[in-house]
């Protein structure tokens, strides 16, 4: 089983090569075969040049990297559908950040909750424990409890603790059935993956991950999210 | 065209639906209270209605009011949900740790194989 990690990437020059390095090292820790697509949204510190370099570096018998360049900034939806059709025919996908807020080494705790439970998707979770944050002030951690009571409240996802999160496990045939039917953006559109999975029956496992917040004194969520946010959460209160 | 004609699809209704059903339900039984407020307000029979348990000048108010009621204890019960949420978030000072000191192995490791950083 090969696993293909898709990356979109917006500016990630200095992030990238840290990434990929570290997937690298998971994988080969544990004997996987893998790919990393990297969906570069032509970004101007040149992430496309430093993607080449580590095509060099790390394409092998058990490692594809590939990168797909888009013309610009197209949005994170359209960069998985992309990312999607250049990954290999039959691997299991995992989406996450490749700003290293993510950690690789949940990775194979996800397979293998995936192997063991059968179930068709693995969410990281922020919110059960062994799970956690870092980089969060008060006001933050308010607003994402208050935001996930919101969603849970008026969607009903079963189990899922994390509903905005964005580092999860699927088995093939989930995001490629699930995908096109994603209609919002932004933290939104992780939400409806989830709940249309849980509406086709897809049955859910979670893992606890830790989220480093890097985005060192950028404001990350401005009143705009906020109202994109509920924007996209009553879409799918009504269309779901 | 064949029809399964042993199985029956259950029509599955839309979030804001079932909102709308138990808005409904909620909304018709306040209508029967307020119909009927003296016998659910009288405790001097032998079977006694739940509003019983509270005192005398409360039980007109709660019928009343109830879907109020109903929206504080919601309100609460939100605000209960948020409180522990936050006093329960987990910090993870460690993970942040171990990113620096794997950025920097990873610094190094990619330098020797040649890459331009």
């Amino acid at each position: 089983m090969t696993y293909t990690v898709i990356l979109p990437t917006y500016n990630e020059r200095e992030n990238l090569p840290l990434i990929v390095y570290l997937l690298d090292k998971t994988f080969k820790a544990h004997n996987i075969s893998y790919q990393i697509v990297i969906v570069d949204d032509s970004s101007p510190d040149k992430t496309h040049e430093v993607a080449l370099s580590l095509k060099s570096i790390f394409n092998g018998s058990n490692s594809i990297i590939t990168i797909v360049s888009r013309k610009g900034k197209l949005g994170l939806g359209t960069a998985y559908v992309a990312g999607l059709k250049a990954s290999v025919e039959g691997s299991r996908i995992i989406l996450m950040d490749a700003d290293l807020s993510h950690h690789p080494k949940f990775i194979p705790q996800m397979i293998k909750v995936m192997d063991e439970t059968g179930v068709d998707l693995v969410s990281g979770t922020r919110y059960r424990k062994g799970g956690g944050v870092m980089g969060w002030d008060l006001k933050r951690k308010v607003t994402s409890r208050g935001a996930n009571f919101l969603a849970s409240f008026l969607l009903n996802p079963g189990t899922a603790s994390d509903l905005t999160g964005s580092f999860r496990l699927y088995e093939r045939n989930v995001i490629e059935k699930i995908l096109p039917m994603v209609q919002s953006t932004g933290y939104a559109f992780q939400m409806e993956i989830l709940i249309r999975a849980k509406k086709e029956g897809m049955s859910l496992g979670e893992v606890p991950i830790t989220f480093v917040d890097r985005i060192y004194g950028e404001s990350k969520l401005g009143a705009n999210e906020i109202v994109m946010y509920l924007k996209g959460l009553l879409q799918l209160f009504f269309t779901t | 065209q064949s029809h399964s004609s042993s199985s029956f699809k259950m029509v599955e209704l839309l979030r804001y639906q079932i909102f709308l059903s138990y808005g409904a339900v909620i909304l018709s039984i306040w209508y029967y209270a307020l119909q009927n407020k003296p016998a659910l307000t009288h405790c001097d029979s032998c079977c006694k209605p739940v509003l019983c348990y509270f005192p005398s000048q409360m039980r007109e108010p709660i019928i009343d009011y109830a879907p109020l009621w109903v929206l504080v204890l919601l309100a609460l019960y939100a605000l209960g949900s948020v409180v522990i949420g936050v006093l329960t978030f987990a910090d993870c000072p460690e993970a942040a740790k171990e990113v620096e000191s794997d950025a920097k192995e990873g610094k190094a490791a990619l330098k020797k194989m040649g890459m331009k950083l």
